[in-house]
């Protein structure tokens, strides 16, 4: 009687430890394959919007800086810093989220924004080589998402 | 030296540091204490690996303008594409990062991207 007892008790205590176990591998599991969230991928993609458009105020700045009250004044320059900051916060959020060797690459995208906003603002011009440039920027970024949700 | 070879070093090394930063980026990140309080706040400043990361970025943007100086921009930032290459190698090295086929020719298709862009 006693012997059935012990053996139900330590059969009892085995499952526990098996499913405790099962269960710290799937978190584990989980956690290891973590695919890099959407969120993650919204918010890098913020932070190369935010970069673009500091870049394009620090270019607008630089216009006239000449001497030290000039800089310290220059509104368009010092927004673009600070913009440049709120970039770099979202940055940091995002890789929170994510893998490296997957939001990394987004960073890119900055390229399509700039040249986008030297069309449209400063008129620049663009050539055919440029645009298979973009083309092949977002091919990139594409193929690099869908790995990320593929592996 | 000639300008050539100043320009690759400088923008290789700018580039290999600039991985680095954006390694310790995602290194801190994953310690961050998000709360609007003292002790979140700390948690930032005392960061040193997130300190590294901005420190590493600013010291590959000297390394970027001394190869400013001597090429243009339409030569030099063509050759910063390393850095995703440089970042891929770092993320599978350190990080323990799986990579994939998809991801490869991703990466080479935003480094030709980048150069196209720029040319």
């Amino acid at each position: 009687m006693s012997n059935n007892i012990s053996n139900l008790i330590s059969s009892i205590i085995i499952t526990t430890i098996t499913i405790t176990k099962m269960k710290k591998k799937t978190k584990k599991s989980n956690k290891d394959s973590g695919h890099t969230s959407i969120k993650a991928i919204v918010l890098v993609v913020l932070s190369t919007l935010f970069t673009s458009f500091g870049q394009i105020l620090m270019k607008y700045g630089t216009k006239n800086m000449g001497s030290f009250n000039e800089i310290i004044t220059n509104v368009p320059l010092i927004s673009g810093f600070i913009i440049y900051g709120i970039a770099a916060v979202f940055l940091v959020m995002s890789l929170r989220e994510g893998h490296l060797s997957v939001l990394y690459p987004f960073i890119a995208l900055s390229f399509i924004w700039v040249t986008i906003a030297s069309i449209v603002l400063f008129n620049d011009y663009v050539s055919i080589l440029n645009w298979l440039g973009i083309t092949s920027i977002l091919v990139g970024v594409s193929l690099i998402g869908y790995g990320a949700q593929h592996e | 030296m000639n300008n050539g070879l100043f320009i690759t070093i400088a923008i290789t090394i700018a580039t290999i540091i600039g991985s680095f930063g954006a390694l310790f980026l995602k290194l801190g990140s994953s310690r961050l204490n998000i709360q609007f309080n003292f002790k979140g706040l700390m948690s930032i400043i005392m960061n040193y690996r997130l300190i590294l990361g901005v420190f590493f970025y600013g010291l590959s943007s000297v390394f970027f303008l001394l190869a400013l100086r001597v090429g243009e921009l339409s030569v030099v930032y063509p050759f910063t594409s390393m850095s995703y290459i440089f970042v891929t190698i770092l993320s599978v090295w350190l990080l323990k990062e799986r990579i994939n086929r998809w991801k490869l020719i991703g990466i080479a298709f935003i480094i030709l991207g980048v150069v196209l862009v720029r040319i």
